[in-house]
């Protein structure tokens, strides 16, 4: 008894010993903010980059997205941060401004990041001051899906598949609601008080070439181009042509049960409708409504969370999985999202991907509306603003005047 | 040993001391300490990770001079005054309806009581796909079954946004206030309806010169709770209708949240949070003397 007793001892140290030198593996503590299918695929691409990489292992902590911003600022000014964590390149001004992210291009060339493979519109989003802080992974502008179906219905269909718009937009959305079946010719996110209003105002805005919100500590808002492209939407919701006050999830249920013949809204939801039976869609960048294709978008990027021990092997393997995520960014596309890197997209593995061609020249079009610590609120004002002219409370005119001054306000405090 | 014990005999408080220390202790460290906390935070420029600097009382004079901060304290306040009388009645009619001697009555109470138990994200979902306008289940059975034409915007129009918020809250907490009357309700002795009978009174005038009577300490205490409760409505508010359409139901805690967390402006908030604290406490305080008053 004792003797075997004595030898499960024995074998549990040297099991013990051995698993401690193939510890010698680095631990990354990644946080991230996905949901849904993207929590999969990102999960699938940790896991792929656990099995190919002996020396690091990446450990993946996922947050609710709506806290996930106060989380990270507020871990990483207590010293508890992780090493890498995904941010929308909006936020990556904000957290640089405060501190929070460490400078990334000469720490990036070391585990050979070549920064001029990236996507340079995406880039340049990353950049502050001349100095990159973030690895773009991705960028998900809106696009325009539509139901190939009920376009040919109305003879709005071309040989290709793609919708055939000749004369404006809007005469193509008249004869869409006149001659198909759908009842809305569009559906776009419309609850009064959701983001939805203001991501196709800015796509908008910026097609009429508006100036930015705000320079520094001054409101440079282009008023008479704000209320072009708010009067532009009114027309939209007061026509019919895109019902109002839908929510999310609803309105992208109202395109895949062919209630509305197209859908205005980000890449994420490619996955959703491929998995939709009897779903005959097709996508093409969101369509050029004014002078110019821009749109609004956004963009996830890896950052680097400062940390008072700076551990310089960490920060590499950290970049090293950086490098190899965005180096197998076919992977993620699968979520819908477009790669940030030229040469993924050329890969055979991308282009044999449904859809995802079809839209990848938004990549270039996305305007980011980075405004450092004021981009949310500055978000909400002029939401909060569009919505009480689709309530008919206020004109456009005195939305915009409205918006300005709580801008002002905004920036003043 | 003997020193403590002749020292407690003279002072019996220090007895008491070791008992009431484990919570002190709590109390003192969660809540004396942030008020104070709170306090010094309001009294600077704070970002959510850092101290900006002293500006002594600037965030209180922008907060008087703010009409954001102004409407949605006028917002809580409507709430207040739309959902307690609701809430505090729904209950009671609720309990008198469970306590009649009738067949099901247990499934009543269960019935009655189940939404409380649901948390408030599952609530404000039920409520989203019950009120949304397109795809709805209310405005799908208005249409399919009443011939209602239109399509009706439930959280799109701020009084029927208001109604939504006060439907959902008395849907989900009015279990509470009816468990609380019912358990009063089981108090009033038998031996009085009994009498009333023998006297003839009617099962109207049982209800209005005994039952009623009977339940008024128990109201006093469900309606100072609810009012309370009521003040700091944000949840449901935030995930139903997000404070819109506009900033029309934005309730004032809903500010205080977006201006601490989401403008990086913790220090505007501790004011503002500080300045709700104040009328919080001047609430209780009337209530406790009309109470004290009342009972004298």
């Amino acid at each position: 008894m004792k003797k075997s007793l004595f030898f499960l001892v024995l074998v549990t140290l040297l099991i013990g010993f051995t698993t401690s030198a193939f510890a010698e593996a680095v631990t990354v503590e990644y946080w991230n903010l996905f949901g849904g299918g993207d929590a999969e695929f990102m999960d699938a691409i940790v896991e792929e980059f656990n099995a190919t990489h002996d020396d690091i292992n990446v450990d993946v902590t996922r947050l609710e997205w709506e806290e996930y911003y106060t989380k990270l600022k507020t871990a990483t000014a207590s010293g508890n941060g992780p090493d890498i964590a995904i941010s929308h390149v909006t936020r990556v001004k904000e957290l640089a401004d405060e501190g929070l992210i460490v400078p990334l291009a000469e720490l990036g060339e070391s585990v050979g990041i070549k920064w001029s493979e990236y996507n340079t519109n995406i880039l340049n989003g990353a950049e502050i001051d001349g100095e990159i802080y973030a690895v773009p992974l991705d960028t998900h502008p809106l696009v325009y899906y539509y139901n190939k179906d009920l376009l040919s219905e109305a003879g709005l269909l071309n040989e290709d598949g793609t919708p055939k718009i000749e004369g404006s937009f809007k005469d193509y959305l008249a004869k869409l609601k006149a001659d198909s079946s759908a009842k809305y010719p569009m559906t776009n996110w419309t609850k009064l008080t959701a983001e939805g209003h203001y991501r196709v105002w800015w796509s908008l805005y910026n097609q009429l070439d508006g100036s930015p919100v705000i320079t520094g500590k001054e409101v440079t808002l282009d008023k008479e181009k704000a209320v072009e492209a708010i009067d532009w939407m009114k027309d939209l919701y007061d026509k019919e042509y895109s019902p109002l006050h839908s929510e999310y999830m609803e309105n992208v249920n109202l395109f895949r049960n062919g209630e509305a013949a197209s859908l205005l809204t980000g890449v994420w939801i490619t996955g959703t409708l491929e998995e939709t039976e009897g779903l005959n869609f097709g996508v093409i960048p969101m369509p050029e409504i004014f002078n110019n294709r821009s749109v609004w978008g956004d963009s996830h990027t890896l950052v680097i969370p400062y940390a008072r021990d700076i551990d310089e092997e960490k920060q590499k393997a950290a970049l090293t999985f950086a490098k190899w995520a965005t180096d197998h960014g076919e992977l993620w596309a699968k979520a819908g999202h477009i790669p940030s890197k030229n040469t993924v997209i050329e890969k055979e593995a991308f282009r044999n991907m449904p859809y995802r061609l079809d839209y990848v020249k938004a990549a270039d079009y996305v305007k980011f509306d980075s405004a450092g610590a004021y981009t949310w609120g500055i978000r909400t004002e002029i939401t909060t603003a569009l919505s009480k002219v689709w309530n008919d409370q206020i004109t456009a005119g005195e939305a915009v005047d409205e918006a300005v001054t709580a801008i002002e306000r905004l920036i003043s405090r | 040993m003997n020193l403590y014990n002749e020292l407690s005999k003279k002072y019996p408080f220090l007895k008491a001391l070791p008992f009431l220390l484990p919570f002190a202790l709590v109390y003192v460290i969660f809540l004396i300490f942030p008020i104070f906390r709170g306090f010094w935070m309001s009294l600077h420029r704070w970002t959510m990770i850092r101290n900006m600097g002293f500006v002594g009382l600037d965030n209180y004079l922008y907060m008087i001079k703010d009409p954001a901060f102004w409407e949605s304290l006028g917002n809580t306040l409507m709430f207040v005054i739309l959902s307690t009388p609701t809430i505090v009645i729904g209950g009671l009619v609720l309990a008198l309806l469970a306590n009649q001697k009738i067949k099901g009555q247990l499934f009543l109470k269960i019935a009655f009581f189940l939404p409380y138990v649901l948390s408030v994200a599952v609530i404000s979902s039920i409520m989203v796909y019950f009120f949304q306008p397109h795809s709805g289940l209310l405005n799908g059975i208005l249409q399919s079954y009443f011939g209602v034409e239109e399509t009706i915007f439930w959280l799109g129009e701020a009084n029927l946004a208001w109604f939504v918020i006060v439907f959902a809250t008395l849907w989900w907490t009015v279990g509470f206030n009816m468990v609380l009357y019912l358990a009063a309700l089981q108090d009033i002795p038998e031996s009085f309806y009994e009498a009333a009978e023998v006297d003839g009174a009617t099962k109207l005038q049982q209800l209005l010169y005994i039952t009623l009577p009977s339940l008024k300490p128990i109201t006093w205490v469900i309606t100072l709770l609810q009012i309370i409760f009521s003040f700091k409505i944000f949840s449901q508010v935030w995930l139903i209708t997000g404070g819109g359409p506009g900033t029309e139901t934005r309730p004032i805690v809903q500010y205080i949240y977006e201006t601490s967390f989401k403008q990086n402006s913790m220090g505007y908030g501790a004011a503002m949070a500080f300045a709700f604290f104040i009328i919080l406490v001047i609430v209780s305080m009337v209530q406790i003397y009309l109470r004290n008053r009342k009972e004298v």
